[in-house]
């Protein structure tokens, strides 16, 4: 979205105004949505934290800044309240099937075939983020999914670029041992790495 | 260098092409209404009498401190010439 119109938004949702926040709601809901599905792995929780992110926007309207980017506020608002919920129950991984946004899509692809192989592609990257640990997860999302750049990222994430930047090469490394790690039945490894910063797949 | 590294990078580009998962449509409708609730709160509760209020208070309390020390000093300088025998 535009700076400028999206600070005369901001502005005008100060004021109260219903239209300006069925604008924001309409420019970001599907983003924010998706953001949360796939850094919680479930969509009850994604929905409730979703709705969460938008009483947050509209009770603490007037903490924001002028300068402040909406797009970046509102993913970074999404981003705590996943981390406090993470931090206020023991959780349990959910499993990666419950995400699983291609069984509902219509054909993408010119055949059957190219169609077949890039919804294996797209589960497999599905199941890939699902096994990342959240701290690298949600820079792949922000950066590779969403679309923003490093430096935006790090505002979301409350880090410095460069630390960022490191992050998503080793999230990426990640994933790409994932992807190659994983075997033909399907079964979804879990990423994790040891104390020593070795990443080991199983 | 991170960035030059990933710009062409496939599997990122992959990601960027990923479906997004549909969110629940009834659900978002029961947020929107939620929160124009809260937005008409807020219009109801007017609060731009305040923000003069706001402006000048801190304004009224320094004048009222800088009264309280000028009376204070008079008296001390009045109490002073009274011990010197003026």
């Amino acid at each position: 979205m535009d700076p400028e119109i999206e600070r005369r938004l901001v502005e005008r949702l100060k004021a109260g105004d219903e239209a300006a926040f069925d604008l924001i709601h309409e420019a970001y809901r599907h983003r924010l949505f998706a953001f949360l599905c796939r850094l919680t792995r479930n969509r009850d929780v994604a929905e409730d934290l979703l709705e969460e992110t938008w009483v947050r926007l509209v009770s603490r309207i007037d903490t924001l800044r002028d300068e402040t980017r909406l797009g970046g506020w509102l993913f970074a608002v999404a981003r705590n309240l996943f981390l406090s919920h993470q931090r206020s129950r023991s959780y349990a991984a959910a499993p990666t099937e419950a995400l699983d946004p291609v069984g509902d899509m219509v054909d993408p692809g010119p055949s059957p075939f190219d169609t077949t192989v890039a919804r294996e592609l797209d589960r497999r990257l599905e199941r890939g983020l699902a096994a990342l640990p959240a701290s690298y997860r949600e820079v792949l999302l922000l950066v590779g999914v969403h679309g923003m750049t490093p430096v935006e990222a790090a505002e979301v994430c409350d880090v410095r670029p460069d630390a960022l930047r490191q992050r998503l090469l080793r999230a990426r490394d990640l994933l790409a041992r994932w992807l190659r790690s994983q075997n033909p039945a399907g079964q979804p490894a879990e990423i994790r790495e040891d104390r020593c910063g070795r990443r080991r797949t199983r | 260098m991170a960035d030059a590294a990933l710009d062409d990078d496939p599997l990122i580009e992959h990601l960027s092409a990923l479906p997004d998962p549909g969110a629940d449509a009834r659900r978002a409708e029961r947020t929107r209404a939620r929160c124009h609730q809260i937005l008409a709160r807020r219009r109801r509760q007017p609060r731009a009498w305040l923000a003069p209020v706001r402006t000048w208070m801190p304004v009224v309390e320094a004048a009222f401190v800088s009264a309280l020390a000028l009376l204070y000093l008079e008296g001390a300088i009045q109490r002073a010439l009274v011990l010197w025998g003026h």
